[in-house]
């Protein structure tokens, strides 16, 4: 019986590390972020906790195969108050969504180190297309890779209800990255 | 030069000035008790706004003084009055430029710019550093108070002088009769 667990439970665990996942991300050396304004105030913040399983090779972008999850729960903008709001149901409710996810469908090289990713971002159960611009550049053995992308929070219905007022906070999010990869694609 | 009334330019900077410190007071404590929510965010907002308002108002009413000076104080005082007056106008002057200053401060402090009006950004004052920034916020609440107390101190001599002395020391901060 035990025994059987056990086996059970290796099988999951091989069964969740996907064919792909040849890089492995770096907490320590990495960064996710996000700017908006507040009252015209610009205001910035961090998710601390977040997985990705990626295979990206800067010489052959169009093979990427990349997962990126986010928990939301780790969010911080820079106060007691503000982050237990942020994990309230009219933001990113995330007791019934604790995890955000990004796939990168399509990478394509934009020359001179640049790239773009697309891919569907899925935030409080809702799904859209966002377009990431990045940098690919060595760090010692590892991969830096550097870049964001913009997002319109209420299209992820994030502050709803009487935070829906724009003029309050801004729509407009600046979503920023650094991710550290290291191992070969 | 010796005036025997404030000119038209300080009695609309004494009475605007002191209409927007009642409301910036009033603001802060009606926001204070509200739960985070946008109305918060935007009340805190004009909060600030009124009080930079304030801060620049009265630079401006200090250098206007300097030029034009002031009417020199109702004959037939005794002198400690005057020099009791004397003293709580500079007090006042003190707290006007010192509060807003130490609400800025806080600001910056808190990693919260002033954006004012919601187009012009203020500089920081000082850079990111939350024990500070809470330091500062009980400083500005102290001033705040403090700003309180004196003010009730000066309506009341006013009052006095109005109601009890009947002499003209209101009506020379009052617009009209030249
Ligand atoms: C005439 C000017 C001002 C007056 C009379 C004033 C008065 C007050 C009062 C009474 C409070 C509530 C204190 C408490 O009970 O906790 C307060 C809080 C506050 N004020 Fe002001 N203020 C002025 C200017 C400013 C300025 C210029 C700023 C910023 C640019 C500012 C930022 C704040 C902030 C952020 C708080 C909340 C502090 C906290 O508890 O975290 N104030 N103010
Ligand atoms: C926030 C409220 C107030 C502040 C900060 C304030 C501040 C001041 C200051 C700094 C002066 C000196 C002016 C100068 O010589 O340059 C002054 C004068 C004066 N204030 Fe106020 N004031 C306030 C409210 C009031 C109120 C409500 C009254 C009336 C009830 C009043 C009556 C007067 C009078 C009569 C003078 C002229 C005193 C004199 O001739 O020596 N003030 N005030």
């Amino acid at each position: 019986m035990n025994i059987r667990l056990l086996a059970s439970a290796a099988l999951a665990a091989v069964l969740a590390v996907p064919a792909f996942a040849a890089q492995t991300l770096v907490p320590a050396k990495s960064a996710l972020g996000f700017t908006f304004k507040q009252m015209s105030v610009p205001v910035e913040g961090t998710f601390k906790t977040y997985t990705a399983q990626v295979s990206f090779d800067p010489a052959k972008p169009e093979a990427t195969q990349a997962t990126f999850s986010v928990d939301l729960g780790s969010i911080d903008v820079g106060g007691p108050d503000g982050n237990a709001e942020a994990k309230k149901k009219a933001w990113f409710d995330v007791a019934s969504f604790p995890k955000a996810t990004f796939t990168a469908k399509s990478v394509k090289a934009l020359g001179g180190g640049k790239y773009e990713a697309r891919g569907p971002l899925v935030i409080k159960g809702l799904s859209r297309d966002i377009v990431a611009q990045f940098t690919a550049k060595p760090a010692g053995s590892d991969l830096l890779l550097e870049g964001g992308f913009p997002l319109k929070r209420l299209q992820y219905k994030l502050g709803d209800g009487a935070w829906a007022d724009t003029e309050t906070v801004a729509d407009d999010v600046q979503v920023k990255f650094r991710f550290t990869l290291t191992g070969k694609p | 030069m010796s005036k025997t009334r404030y000119d038209g330019v300080q009695i609309a900077f004494h009475w605007l000035i002191a209409l927007l410190i009642v409301a910036a007071f009033g603001l802060a404590l009606y926001v204070d008790d509200l739960p985070l929510s946008a109305l918060k965010f935007k009340l805190y907002a004009y909060h600030k706004w009124i009080g930079i308002s304030v801060l620049a108002l009265v630079v401006l009413r200090l250098v206007w003084r300097a030029w034009r000076g002031a009417p020199s104080a109702l004959p037939g005082q005794p002198a400690w009055q005057v020099k009791a007056a004397a003293g709580i106008h500079h007090l006042l002057y003190l707290l006007m430029l010192a509060l807003p200053l130490v609400g800025w401060l806080m600001s910056s402090a808190k990693g919260f710019p002033v954006v004012l009006f919601g187009v012009l950004q203020l500089p920081d004052l000082v850079s990111r550093n939350e024990a500070l920034g809470h330091q500062l916020a009980e400083l500005h609440e102290v001033l705040a108070y403090l700003l309180l107390a004196v003010v009730v101190l000066h309506v009341l001599a006013a009052l006095k002088h109005h109601i009890i002395d009947r002499d003209d020391t209101l009506r020379r901060m009052l617009p009209g009769r030249g």
